[in-house]
């Protein structure tokens, strides 16, 4: 073998990590585990600290109370941990964003906080964790950087909301046949009810980006605001299914109420764009054949979604509601291909039809930015 | 590398709950597995992310498993297979972003160099990073953890399930490979 070769490779030895993210690492990894590796009891409770207490003192660990002795600072380090449920590099990392020193521990923080967790604090720990990115789209939607950057920057966060809230659904399934119905109920109605939100807040920020950035990472929103209300869906019909728990069926109905509304506004306003857009000139008759249809079947399907709820068959009504949501998807699609495909006098035309109509029909950029067409999970 | 016996204390430890124990062996470690992951992966950034993933892992799989033989193959094999988790995730796309400013090696701050040295050993680092990136993935896991991570060939053979002949093969036709990618950049 060629000694040059080789000698060369070995200058690829000094490729090492940043030592403060060495550092800090270490630091989380250590605080983290540490909160489980002393007992039985949940991390950041009283009764962690109490075992903790009672471990260390009762002498029966010989190993721990040497260590601990030892290793003042890994005490301070376990105690703050327990006590706040953080260390010095895990608060200094809280407020990081993507492309900060500290953001890789911040993740690796939150995923620690969830591999150790207990099965029935995982799900709400995943959608703490999509609140967190979503606060994080909205800082960066702020920022002052080149688009090319922001639209990565946002792909890349929405595609972790869309994966985190698919493993929320997952840990909800995994607990979904535990004995403790009333604890199941109690998580699938707070996931529900934060899932409900995320459409809501992700909806808020894609209005807030610029049209070049909404453009390159729009396929990751859908698919972002598509699991939100699968999430939903799924989280409700836990909560139906194990009802009689934290969750009343009067505050289930009114949920689904809720959703049905918000379904019919939808399929409103998308009415209203179609109608518009076939009245224009050059317009793909085949995409306002199928948006028309999808509308009227996606009505139909709420109409059978709100009987169901007046005879109180929440089951049927929540299985309407998504089957409805899935056609306005199909209807929007169709839509926005209206919009892209008709020559650009289309605008214009659009905007001398809400004059006639007396109703304000927003163009095509406002649509997105005015009304929840583009995204029939939202409020 | 630390003694095993050494290793199978601290293993013992941490299974009886004591989280401090797992320190040395990431204080060991946490070099080795960044490098052999960045050179698997688009940006130092993904590299971080998933050095912090394999010792997590590597820290459950040392509380739940009865037994461990061999330490430094379990966590080699652990950061493998998040890196495989991680494409699988996100896509063979992202492969390509390697000329991004924050992948290169920092070296300006080695005050035992000249100024010319550090340009030189830039360029050798530079141009053998690339051409090592360029390797089939075989061959350059099997050269970064022999060449580089310095394991032997029979550690190797543990971490990649090969018999120590077949990674011996592999590891000159990896250097053949990377001599033939080397060539064109004189």
């Amino acid at each position: 073998m060629s000694r040059k070769i080789i000698k060369q490779l070995k200058t690829l030895q000094r490729i090492t990590p940043r030592s403060e993210w060495q550092a800090a690492c270490k630091e989380v990894l250590l605080s983290q585990v540490a909160s489980q590796g002393m007992g039985t009891s949940r991390p950041g409770t009283f009764a962690g600290i109490v075992v903790y207490t009672r471990t260390v003192l009762s002498g029966a660990y010989q190993y721990t109370l040497g260590a601990v002795v030892a290793h003042p600072a890994a005490m301070a380090l376990t105690a703050l941990t327990i006590l706040f449920g953080g260390s010095v590099a895990t608060l200094g990392a809280r407020h990081s964003l993507p492309g900060d020193t500290l953001y890789s521990v911040k993740k690796t923080t939150e995923n620690i906080q969830v591999a150790i967790a207990f099965p029935d604090q995982k799900a709400e720990l995943q959608m703490q964790q999509v609140e967190t990115r979503l606060e994080e789209l909205d800082a960066i939607s702020k920022q002052s950087i080149s688009d090319e950057e922001k639209a990565a920057k946002v792909d890349s966060l929405v595609s972790d909301v869309t994966s985190t809230l698919t493993s929320a659904g997952q840990y909800l399934e995994d607990i979904k046949s535990s004995q403790d119905s009333k604890r199941v109920a109690q998580v699938a109605n707070a996931v529900s009810q934060k899932a409900v939100r995320v459409s809501e807040v992700l909806s808020k920020t894609k209005q807030a980006l610029s049209k070049p950035v909404k453009h390159n990472t729009a396929p990751k929103v859908k698919e972002a605001l598509a699991q939100a209300n699968t999430t939903t869906t799924k989280a409700l019909a836990v909560v139906i299914e194990k009802n009689g728990s934290s969750a009343t069926p009067e505050e289930i109905k009114n949920n689904i109420q809720d959703r049905i509304k918000q379904a019919e506004e939808h399929v409103k306003t998308l009415d209203q764009v179609v109608k518009i857009a076939s009245s224009t000139k050059g317009v793909d008759a085949t995409q306002v054949a199928k948006a028309t249809q999808d509308s009227k079947e996606a009505t139909d399907k709420l109409n059978i979604a709100k009987k169901s709820l007046e005879k109180n068959d929440l089951s049927l009504a929540l299985m309407s509601l998504d089957e409805s949501y899935k056609l306005v998807v199909d209807a929007q699609e169709s839509a926005e291909a209206i919009i892209i495909t008709t020559p650009e006098t289309k605008d214009e035309e659009i905007k001398e039809g809400d004059k006639k109509e007396e109703t304000k029909i927003p163009t095509p950029e406002k649509q997105e930015s005015e009304t929840p067409l583009a995204d029939p999970t939202s409020p | 590398m630390r003694g095993y016996l050494n290793e199978q204390i601290l293993i013992y430890h941490i299974k009886r709950g004591h989280t401090e124990s797992f320190a040395p062996l990431y204080d060991y470690y946490v070099q080795k597995v960044y490098r052999f992951v960045y050179l698997k992966v688009p940006s130092a950034s993904d590299a971080e992310d998933l050095t912090s993933e394999t010792f997590l892992k590597t820290w459950q799989y040392i509380k739940e498993s009865k037994g461990i033989g061999n330490l430094q193959a379990v966590i080699y094999k652990i950061a493998r297979n998040v890196v495989v988790d991680f494409y699988r995730k996100r896509g063979k796309a992202l492969v390509e972003s390697l000329d991004d400013s924050e992948n290169e090696i920092v070296i300006a701050d080695r005050v035992d160099l000249t100024l010319e040295e550090k340009m030189t050993l830039k360029s050798d680092m530079v141009l053998v990073e690339k051409a090592l990136r360029e390797l089939k993935d075989t061959y350059r896991e099997i050269i970064v953890l022999h060449f580089l991570n310095d394991l032997s060939l029979k550690e190797i053979a543990k971490v990649v399930d090969r018999s120590p002949g077949a990674v011996r093969v592999m590891l000159h036709r990896g250097i053949k490979a990377l001599k033939g990618k080397l060539k064109p950049h004189k």
